[in-house]
């Protein structure tokens, strides 16, 4: 060995060296985030869920809002492995609908990944705690590791508790919907280094009719701010200012849910776009098949086109069937936002707990898959949010009936039929 | 003397641990695939996930019935089977041969165990028209109430006639061998085709195949080494003159694909795959091996994942299906099968490493092998090479991927000449710009990925902001300014200065101010490329943005380093052009 080549292999055997101790450094960083050594117990899986599955449909959650939102945690995240881990937990008050709206609509999608749980305004239900610590949060790498987001008017008494827990926390509070609205709008396009374009507007006296949103906007993280019947919050009109292109501004229900007068004011910050319908189920069915693209920016040698609205209009795609006439209420149907977000990234369809509206029933028949060959066939898929008294056995073997392709293979053609016996080689 | 030899040492320990952040980030990338799955034995409140669904049980019986409710909610006429099928539960071949009647007759196959009853009472079946109203039909010796239509396989074939199904093919199995035999059952069902155990049962006017290790003249079994692999290659099969075969591969164009995994030490649980084949969501029976799923079948899956190509709910969509509890399929399997068929962007998507994946990959391979050629070469033909190239060269080279090489040979085939006493390489000025480059941007440029790769680790900070500056709060423009800073303190301190030192003879201190605006200078040349290729690949570029636990986090800076490198080389001509860097070392 020469000696000039000592040196050489003396950095290079440092270099391997701190590589090594680096490595396990980086992996044990990665698995010390969550603090407690808390082995998981086994609980026997209740089988009320499992068994009420048929071919076309899978039911999730139950009466219970937090029971419901942890079962579509689970369904969501496995976290067995690194992969199919979430990188963060958002937590809601269960009694405010506009923040859980928010919530899910602006901070669930990527970069963030994280499914919805509740929280009572002063407690943490052991349902919820135990579900954050079976699916060890990674963190968000975009934002200083964040392994909770608290959303809304919750209380000190959850803070601490996930103090306690030592996970890393963000905790977005604001006096009102529209001022958390505002600070949700600064975070996440902060976050992106961009603001989404495309915002829909729900009016705080009638919430209901833009739930249908929810759902896009946890697969999409769109925006989302309120008006008033009375007029729009001066927080609104600053989130529909700063888009620097449209915005395009996307109004759920018809003029009884926000009114003419109220649409023709927000027209004069961007252009405005009705999804209309009489009913929570027809809003819902429009939208599932509602689709706005064109302009957005353009400039010179490039450009970019909007899109907003799911835009099934054909077989092989998925639906959320919900009910907040049920039980679990809205609750209910908001636990099931993360639905949207992975997996079947399914649209929302309103559903009575006896009835198909006709409206969902008319949606479905358009997206029914027909007889194909099996390399080509096209499934539907749909989940049912709640026990059998929010949505019957009976609605959902109908919905089920409703999606099933009951064809059968195509034929092969005739000529081929007469073709010698013993074929069964790849010619 | 003193003082520059203990800048060096300083310098080679700051390089050392830059080189070994990158290697150990590097190879943190495969270390954590191979660490195990999580311990399945979670608190849960049931064992579905987005992408499957499974079917329960302690024994057949159970999760018959379990399927059976999904397949007939029997809550209305068209939810309701006209027959039921009845197999005892030793007899898997009898319920096999059975599987063809599903569709034609509208029946449930179910095993003659335990409280069968009670799920017969639940269905009320109808009765089957074209077999005389008979609601009950048991295969072989099934045990079933005296009512019951008794059947042998033989006669499947008439009953088939009878109910103006006339099957399309025939299969041949091998009765002894359930864990091939039994995957004819869900494409049995889906097709109506005949399954035979002898081909002399097999009618002369239909084509005949043959499935697992039977022998027959003339016929090439569909078969693979193992039961797994014999799964997987009955899945791809197509003859696309007759139509006989799942033909779910990855030379299909696009298609929504159900797959059903079973056990094959429960052959009366895996037969009833061929309920769950002709509603809903057909698919193939594969086959589950261990606690995990086996590779074959993974690298099937990875194969022809989902992809879609503008927004994720346009499909396809996959499925899985799993027969029996955690004693026969772990949630740590059913939780592979779930990522495996989760769709995806295409560019991400791939058999077990998307495109880009691969690219990075190579990228970065090349650049570790140049890397090491350099350290080498260096040591043993260019022993006048100064510490600090030294050391730029082969960091330079890690992120170059195939031109670090080449870059390095343009430098030094020119002739040595004398300078000060220092040996010193006689060049063009577009070389001796590139060997500035080289010197600057491998040292710096590197120090800014390392940076940027703890910062990342620990989480990207932001500050949320909202008048039309709101973009400097947003993590990557912090993370760039972070590694912008730290790597113009490092570079200044540690290598431009002594290099400056070494050129011009003087000492460490005298060559200090002088030093930096031209650390500033090249470093900013440098980001001019590389934060916006940053910025362009990971926020707008790329479907999803990668974290530094993959490769092509990696694979988007190493690009971005070589993109810096040549962006900052007029400009460091320039700055030889007016002597106030070197080009010569």
């Amino acid at each position: 060995m020469q000696n000039r080549y000592i040196p050489v292999l003396l950095t290079l055997a440092g270099t391997a060296l701190a590589a090594i101790i680096f490595l396990e450094g980086i992996i044990s960083h990665e698995e010390s985030g969550l603090k407690p050594e808390r082995k998981p117990g086994v609980i026997a899986p209740t089988p009320v869920d499992q068994e009420l599955a048929t071919v076309n449909t899978c039911r999730v959650g139950s009466y219970d809002p937090i029971q419901t939102a942890v079962a579509v945690s689970q369904l969501m995240y496995p976290a067995t492995e690194e992969e199919n881990s979430p990188g963060a937990v958002v937590l809601v008050n269960r009694d405010n609908l506009a923040e859980a709206m928010l919530a899910a609509s602006r901070i669930q999608h990527f970069p963030v990944n994280a499914p919805l749980l509740y929280v009572e305004r002063d407690s943490m239900p052991g349902l919820t705690r135990g579900e954050i610590l079976r699916l060890k949060p990674e963190g968000v790498m975009m934002d200083g590791n964040t392994q909770i987001y608290l959303v809304g008017n919750i209380g000190d008494p959850v803070l601490e508790e996930i103090r306690d827990l030592g996970l890393i926390l963000r905790a977005f509070k604001a006096s009102d919907p529209a001022a958390l609205s505002e600070k949700l709008d600064n975070w996440t396009s902060t976050m992106h280094g961009d603001h989404r374009n495309a915002v829909v507007i729900a009016n705080l006296d009638n919430l209901l009719p833009a739930v249908p949103s929810v759902f896009w906007n946890a697969h999409m993280g769109d925006g989302l701010a309120f008006v008033k019947n009375t007029g729009i919050p001066e927080e609104t009109k600053r989130i529909l200012n700063r888009r620097m292109n449209g915005p395009w501004i996307y109004l759920f229900g018809d003029e009884k849910v926000i009114s003419v007068h109220i649409a023709r004011e927000l027209g004069s910050y961007g252009h405005v776009i009705r999804i209309p319908g009489t009913s929570l189920s027809e809003i819902s069915a429009r939208f599932a098949g509602f689709h706005d693209t064109g302009r957005d920016w353009g400039a010179w040698i490039w450009e970019g086109s909007r899109s907003f609205g799911w835009d099934m209009n054909e077989s092989g795609h998925n639906v959320i069937c919900v009910n907040p006439d049920g039980p679990g209420g809205w609750q209910n149907v908001l636990a099931a936002a993360t639905l949207s977000h992975m997996g079947k990234h399914a649209a929302a369809l309103v559903v009575g707990r006896d009835d198909i509206p006709a409206p969902v029933a008319d949606f479905l028949r358009g997206i029914r898959p027909c007889a194909a060959l099996p390399g080509q066939q096209r499934l539907n898929h749909c989940w049912i949010v709640g026990g059998e008294d929010t949505i019957s056995r009976v609605t959902q073997a109908g919905l089920d009936h409703l999606l099933e392709n009951s064809g059968g293979i195509p034929e092969p053609r005739p000529e081929s039929k007469k073709k010698e016996k013993k074929s069964g080689k790849r010619s | 003397m003193n003082d520059s030899f203990r800048v060096s040492v300083v310098g080679t320990t700051v390089a050392v641990f830059v080189a070994a952040v990158l290697t150990a980030g590097i190879l943190a990338v495969p270390y954590r695939s191979l660490l195990p799955p999580e311990d399945s034995r979670q608190e849960r409140l049931h064992l579905n996930t987005k992408n499957t669904t499974r079917f329960m049980g302690k024994d057949p019986g159970e999760i018959a019935a379990a399927v059976s409710r999904a397949v007939y909610p029997a809550v209305s006429p068209e939810s309701t089977p006209d027959l039921v099928i009845l197999y005892a539960v030793e007899d898997w071949q009898g319920g096999l041969a059975a599987s063809s009647l599903l569709r034609p007759l509208n029946a449930v196959l179910l095993p003659a165990a335990g409280n069968v009853q009670k799920e017969i009472d639940r269905l009320k079946p109808g009765g089957s028209v074209s077999l005389g109203g008979k609601k009950i039909l048991a295969m072989n010796k099934a045990p079933a109430k005296k009512d019951a239509l008794r059947v042998v396989p033989g006669d499947i074939l008439s009953l088939l006639e009878k109910a103006n199904a006339p099957p399309l093919h025939a299969i041949l199995v091998d009765e002894k061998d359930p864990a091939s035999a039994l995957l004819a059952a869900p494409w049995a069902a889906f097709s109506g085709d005949l399954i035979v155990f002898d081909s002399k049962q097999a009618p002369p006017e239909i084509p005949l195949y043959a499935l697992g290790d039977v022998r027959v003249n003339g016929l090439k079994p569909i078969r693979g080494k193992t039961p797994v692999r014999t799964s997987i290659i009955f899945a791809e099969f197509f003859n696309p003159d007759d139509l006989f075969g799942w033909n779910f591969n990855k030379s299909t164009l696009t298609g929504y694909r159900a797959f059903i995994l079973a056990s094959p030490n429960d052959p009366a649980a895996a037969l009833l795959s061929a309920n769950l084949a002709w509603r809903g969501k057909p698919g193939p029976l594969l086959w589950a091996d261990g606690n995990r799923l086996p590779p074959e079948i993974k690298n099937y899956l990875w194969g022809q994942r989902p992809a879609f190509w503008t927004t994720p709910s346009e499909g396809p969509f996959h499925h899985f299906w799993i027969l029996g509890d955690e004693g026969a399929i772990t949630f740590a399997a059913q939780s592979q099968a779930d990522y495996a068929v989760e769709i995806g962007p295409y560019r991400m998507k791939g058999p077990g490493m998307s495109g880009m994946d691969v690219l990075a990959s190579i990228w970065i391979a090349l650049g570790f092998a140049s890397s090491l050629w350099i350290v080498f070469h260096a040591a043993r033909f260019l022993p006048w090479l100064n510490w600090v190239m030294k050391l730029a060269w082969p960091l330079l080279a890690m992120a170059m991927g195939p031109f670090g090489i080449l870059f390095y040979w343009l430098a030094y085939r020119g002739p040595v000449i004398d300078h000060n006493g220092m040996v010193v390489w006689d060049r063009p000025l577009w070389l001796q710009g590139m060997a500035a480059t080289a010197g600057s941007v491998g040292i710096g440029a590197q120090i800014m990925v390392a940076t940027g790769f703890l910062i990342s680790i620990s989480g990207l900070p932001m500050v949320s902001g909202r008048g039309p500056l709101f973009w400097l709060g947003s993590p990557m423009v912090l993370v760039m300014v972070a590694n912008f800073v730290v790597a113009v303190i490092v570079a200044w301190l540690l290598y431009q200065t002594p290099m400056l030192s070494m050129f011009h003879g003087q000492s460490y201190k005298q060559a200090l101010p002088g030093a930096l605006p031209i650390v500033l200078v090249s470093m900013a040349a440098a980001s001019l490329a590389m934060f916006p290729a940053m910025w362009w690949l990971m926020m707008w570029n790329l479907p999803m943005m990668p974290q530094e636990e993959n490769i092509l986090w990696f694979g988007v800076m190493f690009f971005s380093v070589f993109l810096a490198f040549l962006v900052a080389w007029p400009f460091n001509c320039l700055l030889v052009l007016s002597r106030r860097k070197s080009g010569l070392m």
